[in-house]
C-alpha cells in the first residue's frame, strides 16, 4: 500500500483544559506539515475568537502575516494583518452561547516547512452553531523566517477545552 | 500509516453509501468526483436523513463570494461539466463527546469558460453518535459514467 502523509503526533487537551497545543521536535523528514483541529475555546461569554499559531520563535518577534476570509452565517467578513507577532489563520469557537458539544475543525498546512526560506501557511476551518451563526473559511499566512520549523504553539483567548485535538500529519518526500 | 482507503464505489447509482465505517481512525475523508449534479444532493449519517438535525454555512460561491444557509449537509454541482470534486473531512467522528462537525470543499466547472463553483462549507450534526455508516443521495443527479466515491480513515499514530 502506498504511503504518502504519516501521522507525527497527536494531542488531545486533558481535564481543566489548556492554555496551548504545543507540538516540539518536529522531525525534517518530510515536505509539508498539516495540522487537523477539532477544538474549541473556552472564553466565554465570547461566540468567536481568533486562533492563533506561533512557531518556535514565539511571541518575540513581528515576523508574521496573514489574511483571511469568511463568512458568519449573516455575511462575509475580510481581516488581515502584516508584521505582527502571531499568525492568526483561523477562527475558534468559543464555549459562549453555543452547545458544549460542538468543537470547530480547522486544517492548517504548512509547505515546505525545512526550507531556507520564508514559509507559507495555508489554512481552511470551519464551525458551525446550531443556528445560523458560523466561521467558515480560508486564510493565508507567512512566517518571515529562514529556520526549518521545528515546533509549532496553539493557542486561543483564554486556552482550550478539554477533548480538544490537534493530529500533527508530514507528507513524506518519497517512498511511495 | 496513515489515509487507509475503507471503500469505494464506482457505480452510477443516484445514492452510495458506507457502512460498519471502521472506529479505529481520528478522522474521515470523503472524497467523490462526479459529472451530475441535478438538483441539490446531501449527505447524511447513520440513516439520519432529518434535515433539521444538520446545520451548514457555505463560504463562496458562482463566480463571487457568497454566503448561503441550509439546514442540511448540502452539495451540489453541475449537469454539463466534466467534473464536479468534493472533498469531505470529519476529524473526531467516532468521539460521543462531540457534535460532529465536517469541513468540506467543493470546485466544479461548467465547462463555459466563464462559469465556475468554489466554496467551502461547515457542517454541523447535532449527534454525539460515532459515525458508523454515510449515505451520499444524488437527489436525481448520479454520479455520471466516470464518476468515483472514496472513503479514507486517517490514523493517529
Amino acid at each position: 500500500m502506498s504511503v504518502f502523509i504519516e501521522p507525527i503526533s497527536r494531542v488531545v487537551v486533558p481535564s481543566g483544559g489548556s492554555t496551548t497545543i504545543a507540538f516540539n521536535n518536529i522531525p525534517q523528514n518530510y515536505t509539508d506539515l498539516i495540522f487537523v483541529m477539532s477544538a474549541r475555546s473556552s472564553y466565554s461569554p465570547g461566540t468567536w475568537a481568533d486562533g492563533y499559531l506561533n512557531f518556535q520563535d514565539g511571541t518575540g518577534t513581528t515576523n508574521y502575516s496573514w489574511l483571511k476570509g469568511d463568512t458568519t452565517g449573516y455575511g462575509t467578513e475580510n481581516y488581515n494583518t502584516l508584521n505582527t507577532n502571531v499568525l492568526s489563520p483561523y477562527s475558534a469557537i468559543c464555549t459562549g452561547t453555543y452547545n458544549a458539544n460542538i468543537f470547530g475543525v480547522a486544517i492548517i498546512t504548512i509547505t515546505n516547512y525545512t526550507s531556507s526560506t520564508n514559509k507559507s501557511i495555508i489554512s481552511e476551518w470551519g464551525a458551525q452553531d446550531a443556528s445560523q451563526n458560523a466561521r467558515v473559511g480560508f486564510g493565508a499566512g507567512l512566517w518571515r523566517n529562514s529556520a526549518a520549523v521545528t515546533s509549532a504553539s496553539f493557542g486561543v483567548a483564554t486556552g482550550w477545552v478539554a477533548g480538544s485535538s490537534v493530529t500533527l500529519y508530514g507528507r513524506i518526500k518519497q517512498g511511495i | 500509516m496513515t489515509m487507509i482507503p475503507i471503500a469505494s464505489f464506482a457505480t452510477n447509482g443516484t445514492t452510495q453509501g458506507f457502512t460498519n465505517i471502521p472506529q479505529n481512525f481520528v478522522s474521515l475523508q470523503l472524497r467523490i468526483s462526479y459529472t451530475n449534479g441535478a438538483g441539490f444532493q446531501n449527505i447524511y449519517f447513520n440513516g439520519d436523513n432529518t434535515a433539521t438535525n444538520y446545520y451548514s454555512n457555505q463560504y463562496g460561491g458562482e463566480n463571487s463570494a457568497i454566503n448561503l444557509y441550509y439546514g442540511n449537509f448540502p452539495f451540489i454541482g453541475y449537469t454539463t461539466g466534466p467534473v464536479n470534486s468534493y472533498i469531505v473531512d470529519i476529524p473526531d467522528y467516532n468521539l460521543t463527546s462531540k457534535y460532529k462537525t465536517a469541513l468540506a470543499s467543493f470546485v466544479g466547472d461548467n465547462n463555459s469558460g466563464s462559469t465556475s463553483l468554489v466554496t467551502k462549507t461547515a457542517v454541523l450534526w447535532t449527534s454525539t453518535a460515532a459515525i458508523t455508516s454515510l449515505a451520499v443521495n444524488f437527489n436525481g443527479g448520479a454520479i455520471g459514467a466516470t464518476g468515483v466515491i472514496s472513503l479514507y480513515g486517517w490514523t493517529g499514530q
